[in-house]
């Protein structure tokens, strides 16, 4: 739901940086400059992030990697472990 | 057997395909647009329209934005018959969904080819 929400400020961004120079200018200075932009930036990231990975571990799964008890335990722990350092790594991106 | 109307391809299999070939459409413009971003750091408008400009990323683009299109319904289809009980509560909701996804590709769309 986020992400789906997310999106309008995605396109927004996409669509205002491609309409002209100040439009691109509007664009990388609100993400330069303003928190709240850079909140709204890292927070579509994380949520990026997690969906990315948590979809990996679905697409292992449907190719019937560690399809175990103990497999699907530690999928889980590296799911969670490595979401967490890509949006560390986006947190020191944005800033 | 009782077809499901409200999903995306009227079949589970189809669907679970579907969000599958979508997933990696979207890995991988995803990873795409975040290199490319992290490669240009000074990025400034000329270099970023002459990006969009280019026939193939509007193609790669769209084939994302549908991509979006197909993997949102499936998602949001799966999360609103798991958890709106109330047939005309869910059907309300996946109608304002499926509208909300028409304007996204409808908007993306113009973004790609509008300016």
């Amino acid at each position: 739901m986020i992400l789906f929400v997310g999106l309008i400020f995605a396109f927004w961004a996409l669509g205002k940086s491609l309409s002209s120079p100040a439009g691109f200018d509007a664009v990388s200075s609100a993400l330069a400059n303003n928190f709240f932009a850079k909140l709204v930036a890292w927070g579509l990231l994380s949520a990026l992030a997690f969906h990315f990975v948590a979809g990996i571990k679905h697409l292992l799964m449907d190719a019937n990697i560690g399809v175990t008890l103990e497999g699907g335990v530690k999928k889980a722990q590296a799911t969670v472990v490595v979401s967490a350092v890509l949006i560390i790594l986006a947190g020191v991106w944005v800033w | 057997m009782v077809t499901n109307i409200t999903s995306f391809g009227r079949s589970g299999l189809s669907d679970w395909l579907m969000q599958r070939v979508s997933a990696v459409i979207l890995a991988l413009y995803t990873v795409f647009v975040v290199a490319y971003l992290l490669f240009n750091p000074n990025l400034d408008y000329y270099a970023w329209s002459g990006l969009f400009e280019q026939t193939w990323m509007r193609i790669f683009s769209l084939l994302a934005f549908v991509s979006i299109a197909a993997h949102a319904w499936i998602g949001l289809w799966t999360v609103t018959t798991d958890y709106l009980k109330s047939t005309r509560l869910r059907v309300g909701a996946q109608t304002l969904i499926i509208l909300a996804i028409f304007v996204y590709l409808v908007w993306g769309i113009q973004i790609l080819w509008g300016a």
